[in-house]
């Protein structure tokens, strides 16, 4: 075999690497990445009566995700929600929110047009108060939802993190009855709110690491 | 002895004198400092009433057969955002009303005769331009509802005992293109509600073919009057297009509140299977990440 025959067959090949890579690409899309929920690393401990916010932030999104859905389960003895705010969401358009006392559960889903949302960033914020000392657990619950802008709605939450917030009894138990709930007015101008059209969403059962329930049946 | 016997009498009676003081005090210093928010008004009978404030369900009420509803709570003074809505017998909501109201210590504030919206669902949400539509909802029992189509009053109808009002619509007196539905309640004296959910009616032109029901019991139309179309399977594009309601055949970022509003009155009133985008017979969020990936996107 000649060097000229030689380069004619390794020209070939190449070309024909480059053409499956090519209908590779444009047939069989690639996986998104993984895109989790983050738990907040700071002030972890709190007096009763405190008010505090409790971002649902996700992380590091490489794929772009255009819905979202938060559930979240609280100890609804030590802890109350008293708000949800959807203020520097990267969110515009939200559709459903439930925040309930009972039996320590919230939810919030939302999404965004085309291209999507790429990054780290703040889907929505919580606002709680702490009403029992002890140690009180917030878990994001299996049925949460975090799904790629990739024309198939394909999940990407591959993990459901927790966390504890420590609560003590304040020295000046005279100063509890005295705070205020203080949620910031809100300024939501471009954000889409339908929670009122789907307040019959299904709720998971409350449990920590509850089985997979979905949002709409 | 006459005397011992005498003196603890006297004791008996001053000490449970004091206890029923104490007794007395008690319940006044439990009954001054409340401070409660009352609202009521006229919905359809038997609806069930939820108050809320910042997301959280505060109080619940069932309606009388009249219609008539009270809902109240207990809260802290200062300044407060309530919303009310109610859930039909057929179990359709009403539009939220919200009130901001600021809460004296140790008083009642009530907002009276607050007439709730009309709740509202037309038989479809896409036809061809002289086709009815009809739609129903309930409201306040012997009321009249207003509808309204394309910006003017276009009937105003009569509620019966159980609150249920039905109206059609007659198509081929407007034009092809988008059109807003809304209906609301009127008792007379001025006394109306706010307007009920409203939804966006296309009208196409007759030769083009309309958007068959997908119901999730059904891989093809349930509802054969809606059906032009004989092809039973067709892609998700076809299925995105429904969303279209300026009839460019592209989902623009400009119509993108009319799409999520189609899209949610799809999976929450209709229940017409438009919102199963993927055709895997289930409404899920999956559907509308679909829908919003082809948000000015070539389809």
């Amino acid at each position: 075999m000649t060097d000229r025959t030689k380069k004619k067959i390794i020209l070939v090949v190449l070309l024909l690497l480059g053409l499956i890579l090519i209908i590779w690409r444009r047939f069989i899309p690639s996986s998104p990445q993984p895109v989790n929920f983050i738990v907040p690393t700071h002030e972890h401990t709190h007096v009763v009566g405190d008010i505090f916010t409790f971002p649902i932030e996700i992380k590091n999104s490489n794929s772009p995700v255009n819905a979202v859905q938060a559930d979240l389960s609280f100890d609804a003895l030590r802890l109350q929600a008293i708000a949800i705010s959807t203020q520097g969401s990267f969110a515009t358009i939200f559709l459903d929110e439930v925040i309930d006392n009972r039996r320590g559960f919230i939810r919030l889903t939302g999404g965004l047009p085309n291209p999507g949302y790429q990054g780290s960033g703040v889907f929505g914020t919580v606002y709680f108060r702490t009403i029992a000392p002890g140690k009180a657990e917030i878990h994001f619950l299996e049925s949460c939802q975090i799904l790629a802008n990739d024309g198939r709605g394909t999940n990407t939450v591959t993990h459901f993190p927790h966390t504890s917030i420590e609560i003590q009894v304040h020295e000046d138990s005279a100063k509890l009855s005295n705070d205020t709930v203080i949620v910031p007015q809100e300024d939501n101008a471009g954000q889409i709110k339908l929670f009122d059209r789907t307040d019959k969403l299904p709720e998971p059962a409350i449990a920590p690491h509850a089985s997979h329930s979905p949002l709409f049946h | 002895m006459r005397a011992l016997a005498f003196t603890l009498l006297t004791a008996f009676i001053l000490v449970s004198s004091s206890l029923i003081v104490q007794a007395s005090n008690l319940t006044v210093s439990l009954s001054v400092g409340l401070t409660y928010f009352i609202i009521n008004g006229y919905t359809s009978p038997s609806a069930v009433i939820t108050l809320k404030e910042n997301g959280a369900v505060i109080a619940t009420a069932a309606a009388d057969s009249s219609g008539y509803y009270e809902v109240s709570t207990q809260g802290e003074d200062g300044v407060h955002t309530y919303g009310v809505y109610g859930v039909d017998p057929e179990g359709r909501t009403t539009p939220t009303i919200s009130h901001t109201v600021s809460l004296t210590p140790g008083s009642s504030t009530t907002i009276g005769d607050l007439i709730l919206p009309p709740t509202l669902i037309p038989d479809t949400v896409d036809t061809s331009v002289g086709t009815d539509i009809t739609l129903r909802g309930y409201a306040a029992p012997l009321s009249d509802v207003m509808i309204f189509f394309a910006s003017e009053l276009m009937a105003t109808v009569r509620t019966d005992t159980t609150g249920l009002y039905t109206g059609r619509i007659d198509t081929g007196q407007y034009g092809k293109g988008t059109h807003i539905l809304t209906t609301r309640n009127s008792l007379g004296n001025g006394n109306s509600s706010l307007d009920s959910h409203s939804f966006t009616i296309t009208l196409r032109d007759p030769e083009a073919s309309t958007v068959p029901v997908r119901d999730a019991g059904s891989e093809t139309s349930s509802d054969p009057s809606v059906t032009a179309s004989s092809a039973p399977e067709r892609g998700i594009a076809w299925w995105i297009l429904h969303f279209d309601v300026d009839g460019d055949n592209r989902l623009e970022l400009s119509e993108i509140e009319n799409i999520a509003n189609h899209w949610v009155a799809s999976w929450a009133e209709l229940k017409d299977g438009h919102c199963d985008i993927d055709g895997d017979r289930e409404c899920k969020l999956n559907d509308f990440s679909i829908l919003m990936y082809y948000i000015e996107r070539s389809l």
